[in-house]
């Protein structure tokens, strides 16, 4: 609705400035709405042109279908609103990644080398641990990925979430 | 002097302001010290002030206090459910604080307390030691099922629980890391640039106009540093309604 309306506007603009008379404008609405429309919207057009031609079982069905989309698409779009704009959505998805990955092998190595001070069995817990610490940070990495795809399974309010599952078979 | 001007290591030094020595402890009040304090102050008159009034049509300053408390309660309840709510004083003092103190480091000559890693990783070990102890209160032992996945073969269940383990335990390091390397190097590459400009211009003539280019990048890099400011103080207050996510529903 605000589209068409803006786009009168600035129809509207552009016809005074090219110094037409009050004859354009009654039309300028109109060929608005159509134009606005279509890129506006293009699911709803081509749903009404397969409503007409389909019977009303596959008329529900994507409904339906459209629902579900829409419900997806604005979950994703909440998903993908924390990081404000573009390039700076690029630089803290990289930190965020990054000191993922760095803190699963520095704690790895961390317990490793303790476990070797205490039980004098340097170096081979610092080796396993090492390992597994790389092993955790390729985890961790997983699963904040899997948790910006899945951030709609939270914000639905679901307890459960299948995309850590994926990065648990994953890490193992 | 002149040394300090462009040493861009400098601005994170810590230094003494009042000198409190209890036996073998150090007490003392740093300059670190006194800005944590500024920073409490500032939020805490800034958030009373501003509700003070409790006006039904909210002015500029109450209506930013609502809009940041509408925008913490939202990310928690996203992130958390509605159950999560009831760690909102935690997750909207660690906000605020962290926010207020990443903005008044951008004053120039103001010292930036979460550009130091002992900081973060206080408020980032606040944080999980606060998941552990919930999810014990809440679950009782079963919080550790956390650590042992569900559908996975017995004689793998040895190993994923320890990655699972090392996992859970880098949660604090890479919280913290994350916040103080971004505010370090902000901070340092705000001071490059803006130490070009000084050394530049002292050559004169050629140098002043050559100049203009480091200082450009330095306005832009201001420009910057004030959205990471605020995008490092959002990442970690989500990441910490993750965790007590974690806390509330262990099961996975």
């Amino acid at each position: 609705m605000v589209r068409p309306v803006s786009g009168g506007g600035s129809a509207r603009v552009q016809a005074s400035l090219l110094g037409s008379d009050r004859r354009l404008s009654p039309d300028d609405p109109r060929c608005d709405v159509d134009r606005g429309e279509i890129p506006g919207d293009p699911t709803h057009g081509a749903f009404q042109v397969m409503t007409r031609q389909d019977d009303p079982d596959s008329t529900s069905e994507l409904e339906a279908r459209r629902k579900r989309l829409a419900e997806r698409l604005a979950t994703k779009v909440a998903a993908d609103k924390p990081a404000g704009n573009k390039a700076n959505a690029g630089w803290a998805e990289a930190t965020k990644i990054a000191s993922e990955f760095v803190a699963g092998v520095l704690v790895g190595a961390g317990i490793g080398w303790f476990f070797d001070r205490w039980l004098g069995t340097s170096p081979f817990g610092l080796m396993v641990f090492l390992l597994l610490g790389f092993a955790a940070g390729v985890l961790n990495v997983l699963r904040t990925q899997g948790v910006v795809a899945d951030a709609g399974a939270q914000l639905r309010g679901a307890g459960k979430k299948p995309a850590n599952r994926d990065g648990d078979d994953a890490g193992g | 002097m002149e040394h300090d001007t462009v040493d861009p290591i400098h601005q994170f030094q810590i230094h003494e302001l009042i000198p409190l020595h209890f036996g073998s402890y150090n007490f003392s009040l740093t300059n670190s010290a006194l800005f944590m304090l500024i920073v409490v102050a500032l939020a805490t008159w800034f958030l009373t002030s501003a509700t003070a009034s409790r006006a039904l049509v909210p002015g500029r300053a109450q209506s930013v206090a609502e809009l940041v408390y509408e925008f913490v309660a939202n990310t928690l309840r996203d992130a958390a459910g509605h159950h999560g709510m009831q760690f909102f004083p935690l997750v909207f003092s660690l906000f605020t604080f962290v926010l207020t103190a990443n903005l008044l480091g951008m004053f120039p000559y103001f010292f930036t307390v979460t550009s130091h890693l002992i900081v973060t990783f206080a408020l980032a070990m606040l944080v999980i030691l606060t998941v552990v102890v919930a999810g014990i209160a809440n679950h009782g032992f079963g919080f550790f099922n956390l650590f042992v996945p569900s559908g996975v073969p017995i004689y793998l269940i040895p190993l994923v629980t320890a990655i699972e383990i090392i996992s859970f335990l880098s949660r604090p390091v890479s919280l913290s890391v994350r916040l103080f390397a971004n505010m370090l190097a902000g901070h340092i590459t705000l001071k490059v640039f803006a130490g070009f400009v000084f050394t530049m211009s002292a050559l004169g003539g050629l140098g002043i106009l050559g100049s203009v280019l480091p200082l450009a990048m330095a306005v832009a890099l201001t420009a910057l540093e004030f959205l990471v400011a605020f995008l490092q103080a959002y990442v970690f207050a989500v990441l910490t309604c993750m965790y007590l996510n974690d806390a509330l529903h262990p099961g996975h």
